[in-house]
């Protein structure tokens, strides 16, 4: 089982109804598609140590994270952007930081394989 | 007048993450917006060429261009576009440099759906069909929230109604004042929808959400060149607002600096854009507001005392929430009645225990909170009558029997309290009795003494739950 601590979810849940039943499991396998991407993207940048392209990829999960209420995974991935923007930052940190995200990374698509819309997809 | 919404150019959306952009586009299309959409700054560009968008939603990091140096080129294209920059870096450095280089409004990430709404509507993009009612009887605002802010049968709500009917029509300055979450802006609007200027426009422009280097911009305008990246000329607030109602929110938050200048052009009606040598005279009527006691911000210096006393002409205090009365059951219901429409579910109204509660919260974000715990029951629960067990967790402590109280020494049954007996007691302790009296007098309601004692019940229950450890 994913850490139910990993979302919020009051803050999932009022924002699939702010997409409107026609759009919110369509939303949750964007959500998928997208955080699936930037984990991929995530680790591309890492293996090349290419700072922007790790700012680049926080910067999409920060955007993903908060909107769909996965706290711990956005606090991450503000620090990976955080960190690629400064040119002092040590690039072992960033690593470390890439390493500790991408952990919560896979929790939170799991959790999205799981949720109720994306299984009603699948059908 | 503005043409229809069918007629307007589209709104053009530029974002590369995919469920962000079917998020975005979800929400202005359901507030009846046209949207067209790219997801590339290259795909941007020819979007805005070909659909003639007059304002644009755009990300600040794109797989091909950064978004700041795209909006340039679209603003050297069309120097009157709206661009509003989403980012999820949210310095403020970030935020000034996309303001001075012309954006109309900053908003980071994580996605809100009421800000976005909000920005738009600031850029005329959802103003514009608010303004659209027809003259006629007096109007309270047409919108959803309006509709709720206004809904309500108490004698508070019957004189804001009387007055807004009774100054609407002079071209006096209102001063608006009350809680957050009460409707002030909604009370701004109801007085230019009921004033002769109802055809002009109504330009809202928050105080202090813009950040205080460009608020003279904001408010006046600037001329091209007249700072780094004013590469266009931009009009300002008070002209824009020309021939209709200015309203100024947050109006205690502006600098000092500025409010001698808001002084000056209140006395003249005159604007001059920075950079600019001739003075522009403009006809708008102003409408302040803030949450915050105004006397109190004139007695500690942080509001000018003439300013103060030209805005002050004819002041509304917007009533909290908690001094409405039954008004928060019928707003309730009519939220209930409304989130269940738009959710196609089917809800029977408020059950008498959750209406007591509702009747004595404190309710301290006002209408805003209400609708917000009505949209949450309405979200999460399939129908039928409210009960409390629907109830967003952060209400629901306030069900339940009164816990016992332990006594700290003192006989406080009657809700009296003797100064001579506290006196000389460690301060927790008087602290103690004071509110066991409190709660005493008000037969053990802790929401009642709660309001008493201007604190949150979560705080009393709190406090009431350490003792009966102890």
């Amino acid at each position: 089982m994913p850490d139910p601590f990993a979302i919020d979810t009051q803050v999932f849940d009022r924002l699939l109804a702010m997409a409107g039943p026609n759009i919110a499991a369509d939303l949750v396998v964007q959500l998928h598609t997208d955080l699936f991407n930037a984990r991929i993207g995530l680790q591309n940048a890492q293996a090349l140590l290419d700072r922007a392209q790790l700012g680049a990829q926080s910067h999409v999960v920060i955007g993903l994270a908060g909107t769909m209420g996965a706290v711990k995974l956005q606090r991450l991935a503000r620090q990976i952007t955080d960190l690629s923007a400064n040119p002092s930052g040590q690039i072992a940190a960033l690593s470390l930081l890439v390493l500790q995200i991408i952990p919560e990374l896979n929790k939170t698509l799991d959790w999205l394989s799981r949720h109720p819309l994306q299984r009603s997809i699948q059908k | 007048m503005m043409p229809p919404a069918a007629a307007r150019p589209p709104i053009l959306l530029i974002e590369d993450t995919p469920a962000l952009m079917l998020l975005y586009r979800s929400v202005l299309a359901t507030a009846g917006l046209a949207v067209v959409t790219a997801t590339t700054a290259a795909e941007g560009l020819n979007a805005f060429h070909s659909s003639g968008a007059k304002l644009v939603v755009l990300d600040m990091v794109l797989p091909d261009r950064n978004g700041l140096d795209l909006m340039h080129d679209l603003l050297r294209l069309r120097p009157d576009t709206h661009v509003i920059v989403m980012t999820a870096h949210g310095s403020i450095n970030m935020a000034v440099d996309a303001m001075r280089a012309g954006a109309h409004e900053f908003l980071v990430k994580p996605f809100d759906a009421a800000k976005l709404l909000n920005a738009v509507a600031n850029a005329g993009g959802i103003a514009v069909a608010r303004r659209g009612a027809a003259k006629g009887a007096p109007k309270v605002p047409q919108s959803a929230a309006a509709g709720s802010a206004f809904i309500g049968s108490s004698d508070a709500m019957a004189r804001i109604h009387a007055t807004i009917a009774s100054v609407a029509k002079s071209m006096a300055t209102v001063f608006i004042t009350g809680e957050s979450g009460t409707g002030k802006e909604l009370c701004a609007l109801a007085v230019h929808d009921n004033s002769a200027r109802a055809a002009g426009p109504f330009i809202a422009l928050n105080c202090g959400a813009i950040p205080q280097d460009l608020l003279e911009s904001e408010v006046f305008g600037h001329v091209k060149g007249s700072f780094t990246g004013a590469v266009s000329d931009k009009q300002g607030a008070a002209a824009a607002a020309d021939g209709g109602t200015l309203f100024l929110d947050e109006v205690c938050e502006m600098a000092p600096a500025l409010q001698t200048k808001l002084l000056r052009f209140l006395q003249t009606t005159t604007v001059t854009p920075v950079g600019a040598t001739r003075p522009r005279k403009v006809n708008v009527r102003i409408v302040c507001a803030t949450n915050r006691d105004p006397i109190e911000a004139v007695r500690r210096g942080q509001f000018r005392e003439d300013l103060f006393y030209r805005l002050f002409v004819v002041p509304i205090h917007m009533p909290a929430l908690r001094d409405r009365g039954e008004d928060v059951i019928e707003i309730a219901l009519s939220a209930l009645s409304r989130f269940a429409s738009e959710e196609a579910k089917q809800f029977d109204g408020l059950d008498p225990s959750v209406q007591s509660l509702f009747r004595d919260m404190q309710w301290p974000g006002n209408i805003r909170q209400l609708l917000n715990v009505i949209r949450n029951i309405v979200v999460l629960h399939d129908g039928g009558t409210v009960t409390p067990a629907m109830l967003p967790e952060t209400l629901q402590h306030n069900f339940g029997p009164a816990p016992v109280l332990p006594t700290a020494g003192t006989d406080t049954t009657e809700g009296t309290l003797d100064l001579e007996a506290v006196l000389g007691r460690p301060l927790a302790e008087v602290e103690r009795l004071v509110i066991e009296a409190t709660l005493a007098r008000f037969n053990g309601s802790v929401p009642k003494a709660a309001r008493v004692l201007e604190l949150s019940p979560s705080t009393l229950y709190r406090k009431i739950e350490a003792w009966t450890k102890n």
